[in-house]
């Protein structure tokens, strides 16, 4: 990374921290109004119709980003073990639902693929 | 909670150092950005040689489901004003939000308990990160078998990412339903693995981040139309 990589991460954070705060702060700002919101009146329509499915979509993305091999890896070696690993880390993700125990899971998982594939 | 950032945060400090950032730029951006996704989405685009503007457009995307956090703890914060109001957001990440959303149904949050609350998730998320960073790069040196299944990492967080994002029949109304959650990462999956076969990972992102929540709000409202 260059020299201007912290101001690009200070800008992101920017970026993150003002989806954070604004609705917070006006969503409290309507508690002051002492208008009465219902959990179900939180999220606008729109809001609730679209965003919910951004993080989800784009997380996918990078998964299949991630999890696909690299362009001179023997792709279908990579992808047994990629396969291998993936399915007890799901399993444990779905079961426990608990992010480091599942981060461990797959590390533990790939790395024994890695050995024995 | 500290115990779940843990090995993420050392995880994200060695996957840092190979996208090749300094200990210094891991622990900043860890700081700043303070959103786990969007920083391994960071790095992820970083190690592929992405543009800054796609790595920050994505990021940012990335960043926009939190937008329905505040409104839906607000009414659980009312006795947090003024400046303190800025400081609780900082911290208001994914698994804040969710650990705040089920303790807090029945009683008010005062700055203390969000502040003791947000703590036991920033204090281990930047100190793993530091050592993962710093140490990572020592470890996968002695035990070179280490280094690929650490890389291992970054999948298995999006795969955790992704099953706590898909509404459970508590969070359904928030964030749509099941089904439509399943449609919109199938969707994107399929439009990011079709860019990155075309050899445009980067843009897949942005695309799966439109052709995902086109799917799921279509999906959604087909559901609701059947009922």
């Amino acid at each position: 990374m260059g020299a201007d990589s912290p101001l690009l991460f200070a800008l992101i954070g920017v970026g993150v921290y003002l989806t954070r705060v604004v609705p917070l702060a006006l969503a409290l700002r309507r508690e002051d109004d002492s208008q009465e919101i219902d959990e179900s009146d939180d999220a606008p329509g729109a809001m609730d119709g679209w965003l919910g499915f951004v993080g989800p979509s784009i997380i996918a993305a990078l998964l299949v980003a991630a999890v696909l091999p690299e362009p001179g890896q023997d792709m279908w070696l990579e992808l047994a073990r990629t396969g291998a690993a993936l399915a007890p880390t799901v399993a444990v993700a779905v079961l426990f639902e608990n992010l480091g125990l599942t981060v461990l899971v797959g590390i533990l998982s790939y790395g024994l693929a890695s050995v024995v594939i | 909670m500290t115990a779940g950032y843990l090995p993420a945060a050392v995880a994200f400090g060695v996957a840092a150092r190979e996208a090749g950032l300094s200990v210094f730029e891991a622990v900043f951006m860890a700081a700043t950005v303070y959103s786990g996704a969007s920083q391994f989405a960071l790095v992820g685009l970083i190690s592929s040689g992405a543009p800054a503007l796609v790595a920050g457009v994505s990021a940012l995307l990335l960043s926009l489901r939190h937008v329905l956090y505040g409104p839906a703890l607000a009414p659980s914060l009312r006795y947090i004003r003024g400046w303190r109001v800025g400081v609780v957001a900082y911290g208001l990440t994914d698994e804040i939000f969710a650990v705040a959303l089920g303790r807090l149904r029945q009683r008010q949050a005062n700055f203390g308990w969000m502040m003791g609350l947000e703590a036991a998730a920033w204090v281990p998320w930047l100190s793993g990160i530091a050592a993962g960073a710093i140490a990572g790069a020592a470890i996968t040196k002695k035990a070179p078998v280490v280094a690929p299944a650490l890389s291992f990492a970054l999948p298995a967080l999006f795969v955790a990412l992704l099953v706590s994002l898909i509404p459970s029949d508590s969070r359904a109304r928030m964030s749509g339903n099941r089904l439509a959650s399943v449609g919109a990462i199938l969707a994107a999956g399929t439009v990011a693995a079709g860019f990155y076969f075309a050899g445009q990972e980067s843009w897949g992102v942005l695309a799966a981040g439109v052709a995902g929540p086109v799917a799921g709000v279509c999906l959604k409202r087909w559901g609701n139309r059947g009922r």
